[in-house]
């Protein structure tokens, strides 16, 4: 696959997810804004209630018409029934009612009773009057109506009904609609999650790999660095021992040659450890170094090393219990770390400080440590494990700043670590290694 | 809820506006005077000061027009278009009258009854209306007295549970 295809599936597929986000949510909003503006009662709906109101009236103008004609109300009440009445009649034959009430199918009795409620209104007057032939005219023009109230008040309650059922639907089929709409909705903002997710995965990979290149860079300038110093030191001092010994020639006398000898020796034999320790650096960076595991006895390898590069015996404390469980570890390795240890111990502690050599075995490791009264500064302590680096109070001795980076990354490739603490003035540097399998202890 | 929180925060305001008012106007317990005309309007309950015997405050039109007029346009629910109406806030009124209660039991002519939140007037200018579109409210359009709510004003107006409060043909109102 090239690589224009999926860079343009990487814009495109976040591109569509935020346009189809974006989309389907706009969507959702209109939709949900029509519900809200379905959600309200219209005012035609009261056609019910003023139905109802018109008829009640109408029953109790008849109601008081018969009562007056039997004397038993009063022309008061009949006026005021009057006026009720024709204000009930005058709602629904008026403004929204009306076209409602046409809406429902009742125009024609509309138009029936704005004529009829003039001379109803004439014939309630007569009545008034002491007009007895009026009342009887009166309730049979009501008498007409009462069909058309009846069936009104019917029709407009089914009609509200009818309406908000509608609504109801409508309003639930938007709903629905918005359910899918958001689902879709969900769906876009997962795929956008998911881009953003990749997209984030790639950049941290290309950060490691930017990390690792510039630690790279790192290393190679502090390289030159030390070949500056380090590498040209002996060097010079080879050099100016030889210019020496050439100017003098043989007058002088033979205690002094071979002091020059010596420090010209001596100068060879670093430059050719730092270039030992730098091959090892590379091997180590390139893979070569393998760690062979097989059993080995931590205690005796400690004492081993210390005797070859003659660690003075006055100053080590020997602390080693006697019944140390054997490790699991490459024993060359291993003999590496602990010259690396022991060089450092005896370089860096304080004047006339011994160096305690203890041991202790845990359920899956041993731990070996050596501890010498001394101290490393607080800024420099993070960094001591560093590949070159040269602690505050170390500048002035001729290490190489390989040490113990050499001998961590040693530890590590054999399945154990090699940690540094502090404690009243002492400084313990802590080498742990994976203790054998109890069967192989059995071997 | 904003429509809560709007009516809360202006029945605060007309609780501290309303209340220097209502003290001053409330103070003079003297009677109110008697009518001259034909009542048009019955008060009962919860008020201090009144002009009948039974505890009642009586009004004829010209009684209501001493207070200060109040104009409201706005669109019903019982007519076209948007019409104009004159009258006097609600408020004044129950002010005059000392009214101190919760609800305001609205009777109309045609037996229609309806109870209304008192904060209602204190909440939106509520008016209490005789005219519309400059001609007298007669008994046949909904007169002599119409309930008005400035509908146009306040969209959380535009409900039918605000709808049911206009009521015309206003005959007696009592303060519970």
């Amino acid at each position: 696959m090239s690589t224009i295809p999926k860079l343009t599936l990487a814009l495109l597929l976040p591109a569509a997810a935020v346009f189809g986000f974006a989309v389907l949510t706009g969507v959702s909003m209109i939709r949900l804004n029509q519900v809200q503006s379905e959600m309200r009662i219209s005012s035609t709906q009261n056609m019910l209630w003023v139905s109802s109101r018109a008829h009640v009236a109408h029953l109790r103008l008849s109601e008081t018409l018969l009562a007056l004609a039997m004397q038993q109300s009063s022309p008061e009440v009949l006026e005021q029934r009057l006026q009720t009445y024709l204000a009930a009649m005058h709602l629904l034959t008026d403004g929204p009612q009306a076209r409602r009430m046409q809406e429902l199918g009742f125009g024609a009795e509309l138009v029936a009773i704005q004529a009829g409620v003039a001379q109803l209104e004439a014939m309630v007057r007569r009545a008034l009057l002491g007009d007895d032939a009026a009342i009887a005219q009166a309730r049979a023009l009501l008498t007409q109506y009462e069909t058309f109230l009846r069936s009104s008040d019917n029709r407009a309650m089914t009609a509200a009904w009818d309406e908000m059922g509608g609504k109801l639907d409508l309003a639930r089929d938007q709903l629905q609609r918005v359910w899918m709409l958001m689902l879709g909705a969900l769906l876009a903002g997962l795929v956008l999650i998911a881009a953003l997710v990749l997209t984030s995965r790639k950049a941290r990979t290309q950060a490691d790999a930017l990390e690792r290149e510039r630690q790279a860079t790192e290393i190679y300038r502090n390289f030159a660095g030390i070949i500056s110093h380090q590498f040209l030191t002996p060097l010079s001092i080879t050099d100016s021992t030889l210019q020496r010994l050439a100017r003098q020639g043989l007058t002088q006398e033979e205690g002094a040659f071979q002091a020059r000898i010596r420090t010209a020796r001596d100068a060879v034999a670093r430059l050719v450890r730092l270039v030992e320790r730098s091959l090892d650096v590379a091997r180590l960076d390139a893979g070569q170094i393998k760690a062979r595991g097989i059993q080995t006895d931590l205690a005796q390898l400690a004492r081993d090393v210390a005797q070859r590069e003659a660690m003075p015996d006055d100053i080590l404390d020997w602390q080693l219990p006697k019944d140390l469980p054997p490790a699991y570890c490459d024993a060359g390795l291993t003999d590496i770390i602990l010259s690396n240890l022991y060089a450092n111990a005896l370089r860096y502690r304080f004047e006339g400080g011994r160096i305690t050599i203890s041991a202790a075995a845990e359920p899956r490791q041993l731990r070996l440590s050596l501890s010498n009264p001394g101290a490393i500064s607080a800024t420099d302590a993070p960094r001591i494990f560093e590949r070159y680096y040269r602690a505050e109070t170390a500048k002035h001795s001729n290490g190489t700043g390989l040490g113990l980076f050499i001998a961590r990354r040693l530890a590590e490739l054999q399945g154990g670590t090699l940690r540094l603490s502090q404690t009243e003035g002492r400084v313990t540097f802590t080498l742990s290694l994976p203790r054998a399998a109890p069967e192989m202890q059995d071997d | 809820m904003g429509h809560f929180r709007r009516r809360l925060i202006l029945a605060t305001i007309a609780l501290f506006a309303a209340a220097p008012r209502a003290l001053s106007e409330v103070a003079p317990e003297g009677a109110l005077p008697a009518p001259s005309g034909p009542v048009i309007l019955e008060v009962s309950g919860k008020i201090s000061r009144s002009n009948s015997p039974d505890g009642k405050a009586l009004f004829d039109a010209d009684m209501l027009a001493t207070f200060p007029p109040q104009e409201l346009t706005t669109a019903t629910t019982v007519t076209d278009g948007v019409n104009r109406f004159d009258g006097i806030l609600m408020r004044d009124l129950l002010n005059h009258l000392g009214a101190e209660g919760e609800v305001v039991r609205a009777i109309a002519l045609n037996d229609y009854v309806i109870d209304i939140p008192i904060e209602d007037f204190t909440a939106f200018d509520v008016i209490l209306a005789h005219s519309m579109d400059g001609e007298r409210l007669s008994q046949r359009t909904k007169g002599p007295l119409w309930i008005v709510y400035p509908r146009d004003d306040h969209p959380e107006l535009d409900d039918i549970r605000y709808d049911y409060r206009w009521v015309w043909q206003l005959q007696h109102i009592e303060i519970r």
